[in-house]
């Protein structure tokens, strides 16, 4: 019984972390019917933000919550204007392109950020050890089952950012326009909404997101790796189309679901089916529910 | 002095071979209802999809409230240009609450930055009060009031197309552009849409330019009408002379026979 509460606990901080990366996936597809590939990358270099700047705290102050959320802010800072860059650059000049362009344009971005993140003289191809933020401990045990510190942090911040997150989609003027581009791009331009301008933020948003996400598993799991973003955002990815891909509650419970059943796997099937699982729930969900688990299959209208 | 709202100049664009619309001249006035008619595939949606920018012309020369729309984006002509418009087949945020429907629209009144929405300083919380205020005056007009928090896609389809309508007006436009306001709509709802129309027109003092196939409503609202028929304008005058005008006739017949 211990064990099993383990793995659930441990499941839902893994989960959080990709409901944080998912959201990112979901948002921007829900606006620009796009999949941004370049969004791990992303989640990659928030931990090469925080395994640089992480030293020059560190010389001022003791590994502690307060130093993790110093080099939070500043890894999402950092995500905040690649997101920004990487919409304006890179996308944005492809508004009116076929959809099949964006996608290979995703790719590219993707690639790019990570080959430029391992010259020499950025990050280099070897992996490094993040540094350590905060020191690991239990912090009460329940049946049998020990949380740690971390995992505390990890859930208390992910339900932080996504009540926030929800209050911005929900209660503020941008939010109300990001939900009404995402209906409609052109209705909403001519009822004088700037369209740019709320991609723009939906990019910037998402990329926060994924920075926490970032710092939150080179927090738990000390590495960072140039490399790292294409695993972790592939499996965001599933658990956004798991989720509905284009909801944003859709993303949390797909990232949940992808965490648990990760964990599950690894815990009473064998650890090397650890990243086969999120593939295999990839292709159920698009063989039996293509729209995902609270996604709307809408009929177009023509 | 009455002035121009709306000048078009030489207006058309074609899709490969057909030429949708061509050479149109029109004007709008200050606080006039103008009827745009003609039968299907006459190209009235379509001369509306140039005038908001959706499509760009292939000829002619458009100005709203005097400025030139040419190298506007959408959204920056209708604030702009102060002009708004709804469409043919409804198309709301069907996900978004009747409230927020509205209040969406009204984007650039809403100039407070995002600090001051999080400190939801006094500022913030006046203006938004003064936006909700008159999003509220707005769906009362067309007796929408009650439903605000229901979901756009869950109101019947004559307060569908009323919604419409308020969401145009709350981005406070001098011009307004209806297609087919009274589509799907019976009798009486249209001849209460009549009534809103220019009441509309008399609070806000704006002017309307209106598409719309049902002729008692086109008349009975409309101080002047151009016809428009295979993208050329083929008539323009007050209802009675467009009803008696051959061309015009000929023009319908046509199309029946
Ligand atoms: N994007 C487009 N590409 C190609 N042809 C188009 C396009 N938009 C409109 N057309 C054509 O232009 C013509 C005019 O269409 P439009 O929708 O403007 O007519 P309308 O006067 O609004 O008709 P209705 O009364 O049926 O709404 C039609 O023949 C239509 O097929
Ligand atoms: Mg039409």
């Amino acid at each position: 019984m211990a064990e099993f509460i383990q793995h659930v606990i441990n499941g839902i901080s893994l989960g959080s972390v990709y409901a944080l990366i998912a959201i990112g996936y979901s948002m921007v597809y829900g606006i620009l019917q796009l999949i941004n590939f370049a969004h791990g990358e992303v989640v990659m270099l928030s931990s090469v933000f925080g395994f640089y700047v992480a030293p020059y705290f560190l010389a001022h102050m003791d590994p502690s919550i307060g130093l993790f959320l110093v080099v939070l802010t500043v890894a999402m800072v950092g995500c905040g204007i690649v997101g920004f860059l990487i919409e304006r650059l890179a996308y944005r000049p492809l508004r009116k392109a076929p959809r099949i362009n964006c996608l290979i344009t995703a790719i590219g971005v993707s690639l790019f950020i990570q080959y430029f993140t391992q010259l020499d003289f950025v990050f280099g191809a070897i992996p490094q050890s993040y540094p350590e933020l905060m020191s690991r401990e239990v912090y009460f045990t329940i049946a049998g089952a020990e949380v740690s510190n971390l995992q505390v942090l990890v859930l208390g911040l992910s339900f932080v950012l996504m009540v926030a997150l929800q209050w911005i989609v929900y209660r503020t003027k941008l939010g109300k326009a990001m939900r009404a581009v995402s209906e409609n791009t052109e209705v909403s331009a001519l009822l004088g909404i700037p369209v740019d301008r709320v991609i723009s933020f939906t990019f910037i948003l998402g990329s926060v997101l994924a920075a926490a996400a970032g710092t939150l598993v080179s927090t738990m799991y000390p590495k960072v790796d140039a490399l790292m973003g294409t695993l972790l955002g592939l499996k965001a990815f599933v658990a956004a189309v798991l989720g509905g891909i284009g909801s944003i509650p859709g993303a949390v419970l797909g990232g949940l679901v992808m965490g648990m059943a990760e964990e599950f796997t690894v815990g009473y099937l064998s650890s090397s089916f650890r990243d086969a699982i999120a593939f295999a729930i990839l292709i159920v969900v698009l063989l039996v529910r293509p729209s995902g688990l609270l996604g709307k299959s809408r009929i177009e209208k023509v | 002095m009455s002035q121009s709202l709306l000048q078009v100049q030489g207006l058309g664009i074609s899709f490969g071979g057909l030429k949708a619309v061509q050479n149109v001249t029109l004007e709008v006035k200050e606080r006039e209802i103008v009827g745009l008619i003609g039968p299907n595939g006459a190209g009235k949606t379509t001369f509306f999809n140039l005038v908001t920018g959706i499509y760009k012309p292939t000829t002619g020369h458009v100005a709203i409230v005097g400025k030139s729309t040419e190298n506007l984006k959408s959204f920056e002509i209708t604030n702009e240009c102060f002009c708004a418009r709804t469409f043919q087949n409804i198309r709301l945020f069907r996900d978004l609450t009747v409230m927020e429907n509205v209040l969406v629209a009204s984007h650039k009144r809403v100039d407070y930055g995002l600090l001051s929405v999080l400190l939801h300083s006094q500022k913030f919380q006046t203006k938004e009060m003064e936006i909700r205020a008159r999003a509220r005056k707005l769906l009362s007009i067309f007796k929408l009031d009650g439903k605000e928090d229901e979901l756009a896609c869950n109101l019947p389809y004559g307060d569908q197309r009323k919604l419409e309508i308020v969401r145009a007006l709350s981005t406070e436009p001098k011009l307004l552009f209806l297609d087919e306001p009274a589509a799907g709509m019976n009798q009486q709802e249209t001849a209460e849409l009549l009534k809103l129309v220019k009441f509309v027109r008399d609070t806000f003092q704006i002017g309307i330019l209106v598409i719309e196939h049902d002729m008692k409503f086109i008349m009975g609202v409309c101080e002047r009408i151009y016809v428009l028929d295979h993208g050329m304008l083929i008539a323009e005058g007050n209802p009675e002379q467009i009803r008696k005008n051959p061309e015009v006739i000929k023009a319908y017949l046509g199309e029946e026979v």
